[in-house]
C-alpha cells in the first residue's frame, strides 16, 4: 500500500506563512504599486477622486527644487542628529547607574519605562503644558529661582521650537536606549570582572577595558533601532507645533502629510512618498543586516 | 574616599534623572484636578484633588466629547488588531522559525513594514478603505493596525518558538504525530507566555496609534482616545485641565500593561533581537 502525504502535511510550511503573505501583500505592496502609479500623476482629492492626467516625473523634479521639503529634510536631520546621540549618552549613563547595586532598582525601572510607554499624543500635550509660557512648569521655576527675566514660549517662536521638540523627543525615547543597554549590561558574564578586580583594576579601567568593549554590539544595535525610529517623528510634532512656526519644526512625516491630506495633492505627496520610501527601504536593509550579524539572530 | 565619592554621583545622577523623566507625568496628573481658572492661580499643586474635569469628560452633554466612545473605540480597534495579527503572526513564526520558510527575502519583506515610518502608507490605506467601505469602521482600522502589528508577532513569535527545543518536533513526527498536532498540541503550549507578552505589547502599540486613527477615523464616536485628546479645543482655547484627565485616562491602562510585560519589553522593542 502506497501511503500518501496529505496535503496540509506535505505543504506545512508554506501553508503556515500563506495568510501573512497574503495579508502583507495586500498592504504593502498593494500600497507601495499604488503609491508609485499615484506619484506619475497630477491627482487630486476631494472628497472623491476626480479626472487625472499622467506627469511623469514632473512631481519628482518639483519635489528635487521643492524649499518646503528642502527643509523638512534638514529639520528632520537636525532632529535625528542632536537627539539621537544624546539619547545614547543619557542612556548608557542611567543604565550603568541601575545596573549598580542599589535598593529599588526594580521599581527604578519601571519608572523609566513610563514615557517611553506614554501615548504620543499625551506626551506632545504634556510638554505644551510644561512649556507654556503662561503657567507651564518649566517657565514658572525658571523665572521664580530667576534664571529668566521673562517667560520664553518655547514652542512658539521659530529660534527654539526645533530645540523644544529635541528635548520632548530625549525625554520619550532615552528610557528606549536604557532598557537596550541595561539588558546588554546584565547579560554580560562575569568572569572578567573579577578577573579585573583580583588585578585591582580602577573603576574607569574596568568599564572602558571590559565594559565597553563587549557591550558595543549593544549600543550598535540601540543606536541603528533609534536612528530608524527617530525619523519616523509624526504623532508629537503634528500636536505641539504642526511645524510651526513658519516652518521652523516641519519634518518629513507632517509635509507628506499636509500635502496629501490638507492641499490634496495626492500625485505630489507620492512622489515624496516613494522618495523617502526608497531612501528607507535601502538604510533599513543595510541596518537590519548589520543587527542580524550583531545579535547572531 | 572614591568609593564615597561615587556613589554621591550615582545618587544625584540618579535622583536628577528620576525628577528629569518623572516630573512631567506627575505635572499632568496634578493639571488633571485643575480647573481653567485655578491652572493660572497655582502652577504647580491644585488646591485640592477634584474630580470636575473628570466628571465633565465623560460627560457628552457637558463637554461636546465622546472620551466614553474614544474609549470603547480604542479598547475595540486594539484588542481587534490582536485577535487578527496574533493567529496569523504566530503560525508564520513558526514556520520561519522551524522551516526558515521563505529565508532572508521574506525576513526583509515583514520587517520593512515595521521600519518605513507610518505616513508612507497613508495615502494608499486611506484609498483603498475608503474604496472597500472599511473607512470609519472600527473593524477596517483594527484591519490597519493588524498590518503593522503582524511584524511585531512574527519576530517576537519567531524568537520564542527558537527557544523551544527541535527535539519536541522530531521525536513527535518519529512517535507519528501529525505537523498539525505537533504545532497547535505540543510546541504552542510551551510558548503560552511568549504568546501573552507579544499580545500585550501589540495592544500597547495599536492603543498608542494616531495618524491612521486620525486619517481613517471621522465619526467623533468611532475615534480612539489618541484623535478624542488631539481635539481639546474648546471656546475659551486649550481645555488644559481637561485634556490633562483625558491622558491620563488613556496612558493609566498602558502603564499597567506595561508593567505586566516588562519582562519581554526588550524583547518586543527590538523585535526579538535582542532578548532578557
Amino acid at each position: 500500500m502506497k501511503y500518501k502525504t496529505p496535503f496540509i502535511e506535505k505543504h506545512w510550511n508554506k501553508l503556515l506563512v500563506l495568510p501573512t503573505v497574503v495579508y502583507l501583500g495586500i498592504f504593502a505592496f498593494a500600497s507601495f504599486g499604488l503609491v508609485v502609479f499615484l506619484s506619475l500623476t497630477d491627482i487630486s482629492f476631494k472628497g472623491e477622486i476626480a479626472g487625472f492626467n499622467f506627469v511623469f516625473a514632473k512631481n519628482y523634479i518639483k519635489a528635487l527644487t521643492d524649499p518646503i521639503f528642502q527643509t523638512s529634510l534638514k529639520n528632520t536631520a537636525i532632529l535625528v542628529c542632536i537627539a539621537v546621540p544624546i539619547e545614547m549618552l543619557l542612556g548608557l549613563g542611567i543604565a550603568l547607574m541601575l545596573n549598580q547595586d542599589i535598593k529599588g532598582k526594580r521599581f527604578f525601572r519601571s519608572l523609566f519605562l513610563l514615557p517611553l510607554m506614554t501615548t504620543p499624543i499625551v506626551v506632545g500635550n504634556i510638554w505644551r503644558l510644561m512649556y507654556n509660557s503662561e503657567f507651564g512648569l518649566i517657565n514658572y521655576i525658571l523665572t521664580s529661582i530667576g534664571i529668566l527675566n521673562k517667560p520664553i514660549p518655547v514652542l512658539g517662536q521659530p529660534e527654539t521650537a526645533l530645540f523644544g521638540i529635541i528635548l520632548i523627543d530625549i525625554w520619550e525615547w532615552t528610557p528606549f536606549v536604557m532598557l537596550i543597554i541595561l539588558s546588554g549590561l546584565q547579560a554580560l558574564p562575569t568572569a572578567p570582572y573579577e578577573a579585573a578586580l583580583v588585578d585591582g583594576a580602577s573603576s574607569l579601567q574596568i568599564f572602558r577595558r571590559i565594559t565597553l568593549p563587549m557591550l558595543t554590539p549593544t549600543l550598535i544595535v540601540a543606536l541603528l533601532l533609534r536612528l530608524m525610529d527617530a525619523i519616523k517623528i509624526f504623532d508629537v510634532v503634528y500636536i505641539t507645533t504642526f511645524g510651526g512656526p513658519g516652518l521652523s519644526t516641519e519634518i518629513i512625516g507632517l509635509t507628506i502629510y499636509k500635502e496629501a491630506f490638507r492641499k490634496l495633492n495626492l500625485g505630489y505627496a507620492s512622489a515624496l512618498t516613494v522618495i523617502v520610501l526608497f531612501v528607507v527601504i535601502i538604510v533599513s536593509n543595510i541596518i537590519l543586516m548589520i543587527i542580524n550579524k550583531l545579535t547572531k539572530r | 574616599m572614591n568609593r564615597a565619592f561615587l556613589k554621591l554621583i550615582l545618587f544625584i545622577g540618579l535622583a536628577a534623572s528620576v525628577l528629569f523623566f518623572f516630573t512631567p507625568i506627575v505635572y499632568l496628573f496634578l493639571t488633571s484636578f485643575k480647573s481653567q481658572v485655578e491652572i493660572y492661580q497655582h502652577p504647580i499643586l491644585p488646591k485640592d484633588f477634584d474630580l470636575e474635569n473628570y466628571l465633565i469628560i465623560f460627560d457628552p452633554q457637558r463637554s461636546g466629547r465622546f472620551i466614553f466612545a474614544n474609549l470603547i473605540s480604542s479598547i475595540i480597534a486594539s484588542f481587534g488588531s490582536v485577535a487578527i495579527a496574533l493567529p496569523i503572526g504566530t503560525i508564520a513564526a513558526y514556520s520561519i522559525s522551524r522551516y526558515k520558510t521563505g529565508g532572508d527575502n521574506l525576513f526583509f519583506m515583514i520587517l520593512t513594514t515595521r521600519m518605513a515610518p507610518p505616513v508612507v502608507f497613508s495615502i494608499p490605506i486611506f484609498l483603498i478603505m475608503k474604496y472597500s467601505g472599511l473607512i470609519n469602521t472600527l473593524h477596517g482600522l483594527a484591519i490597519v493596525y493588524a498590518a503593522f502589528n503582524l511584524a511585531l508577532v512574527i519576530w517576537m513569535m519567531k524568537s520564542f518558538f527558537d527557544e523551544v527545543p527541535k527535539d519536541i518536533d522530531e521525536a513527535a513526527q518519529i512517535d507519528g504525530w501529525s505537523k498539525t498536532y505537533t504545532l497547535f498540541r505540543l510546541v504552542l503550549p510551551r510558548v503560552y507566555p511568549g504568546l501573552f507578552a507579544t499580545a500585550i505589547l501589540s495592544v500597547i502599540f495599536a492603543w498608542n496609534e494616531f495618524l491612521f486613527a486620525l486619517l481613517l477615523m471621522h465619526s467623533p464616536l468611532n475615534q480612539t482616545l489618541p484623535v478624542g485628546i488631539a481635539g481639546f479645543y474648546g471656546e475659551r482655547g486649550w481645555e488644559w485641565g481637561q485634556m490633562a484627565a483625558a491622558g491620563l485616562i488613556a496612558i493609566l491602562p498602558i502603564y499597567v500593561f506595561a508593567l505586566i510585560v516588562q519582562r519581554h519589553l526588550v524583547r518586543g522593542l527590538t523585535m526579538g533581537g535582542i532578548k532578557e
